[in-house]
């Protein structure tokens, strides 16, 4: 772990595609994995982190290096989750559900879902399908059979031309 | 575009974990690959403003049973218009001990119980109590009634919740007293209490 007093330890983390970034400790501690490598004494040389490419390591580091800088404060560290994912896309949202999964950030993990998450609330299963590229590989025939068996479901959702 | 359904089962849980249950069980129809995802996430939340049939909570809950699948929490928001006092208690008297079997064993659970006419409905504590494995318990808009419970078996609770709900002060006596592992209790807007006895090790949030 970093000394108390001093100049604050950096750690050195490799992506996938073999990008370097230099983070400081106390940030990056947010992964959980990445904690247990410090405590471990396994954090000295480079941490390679086999699961995530560049562009979303970058992309979490400049939430660790944001979130870490905030104070306790729960409702600050919410509105810049918030700000944070706003203009992320669905694929970039993947990516970074993956990575909080792997590296173990339970917040970060929990924010993405929830966004992600929302696109479903009280969205007809046409609307669903179009945001996530979900591609219908039901028979219209199986489908009427899905919707029958749980029909409560979709009465009074949002509905458009394909529902 | 299409990386979110490629996503892992147990990331596509904790996604779905956000939605209310009938968001998830629509997902049924998306895709073949998603027919059955919405089974099997470890929550369960009828919360919403939902009118859920008996019927759906029974079938759910006896379908999470038969698959010995686990629960780790579950949300429940029943209006009491919907059911006289007896149905009431014979439901939750049959839901909870489900709730708690071992396979499921459900450590947080909600409960509110709604009613029409603004007078809050009664949730009957020995039923309640029954749930022995919760770790947090939520109670909101509804009435704890006047029968002080002779046994309060769940010991492994940590977190209570109780908003707007009407309690005796000699209930809440006794179930603050039970409970050895009690570290945060909120209250909110409940009727009844006159005063509350803070003891040490116990960190507590007031809100009025």
């Amino acid at each position: 772990m970093a000394a108390e007093t001093g100049t604050p330890t950096t750690l050195t983390l490799k992506s996938n595609d073999d990008e370097l970034f230099s983070v400081a400790e106390s940030a990056a501690i947010l992964s959980v994995t990445i904690r247990n490598m410090v405590e471990d004494g396994c954090a000295g040389g480079v941490i390679p982190l086999d699961n995530v490419d560049g562009k979303t390591l970058a992309s979490v580091i400049t939430y660790m290096n944001g979130i870490s800088a905030i104070p306790a404060d729960e409702e600050k560290k919410k509105s810049y989750r918030d700000k944070f994912l706003s203009d992320k896309d669905f694929e970039t949202l993947a990516d970074m559900v993956l990575a909080a999964n792997y590296l173990n950030m339970s917040c970060l993990m929990d924010a993405v879902s929830a966004k992600i998450a929302q696109v479903m609330e009280k969205k007809s299963v046409g609307w669903v399908r179009r945001k996530f590229g979900i591609e219908n590989d039901y028979t219209p025939e199986e489908e009427a059979a899905v919707k029958e068996e749980h029909k409560w479901t979709f009465e009074g959702v949002e509905t458009d031309d394909d529902n | 575009m299409d990386r979110i359904p490629e996503l892992p089962e147990d990331i596509l849980h904790r996604i779905l974990y956000f939605l209310f249950q009938e968001d998830v069980v629509r997902t049924s129809a998306l895709s073949k690959s998603w027919r059955y995802i919405w089974r099997t996430r470890p929550n369960l939340d009828f919360s919403d403003n939902t009118k859920y049939y008996k019927g759906v909570v029974n079938n759910t809950l006896q379908g999470y049973c038969d698959l010995r699948l686990c629960l780790d929490e579950f949300r429940l928001r029943i209006s009491s218009g919907d059911y006289s006092d007896s149905e009431l208690v014979s439901l939750l008297d049959k839901w909870i001990p489900l709730l708690t079997t071992s396979t499921m064993g459900v450590k947080e659970f909600q409960l509110s119980i709604l009613s029409k006419n603004s007078v809050r409905g009664i949730v009957h504590l020995p039923v309640v109590l029954k749930a022995e494995p919760l770790k947090l318990l939520w109670l909101y808009d509804c009435s704890l009634g006047q029968n002080i419970p002779e046994n309060i078996p769940f010991v492994r609770l940590q977190v209570l919740r109780l908003q707007s709900v009407s309690i005796e002060q000699e209930i809440f006596d006794k179930i603050i007293s039970s409970y050895p592992l009690l570290t945060d209790v909120w209250l909110q807007k409940c009727e009844g209490l006159k005063t509350v006895i803070l003891k040490k090790k116990l960190h507590r949030y007031l809100k009025h």
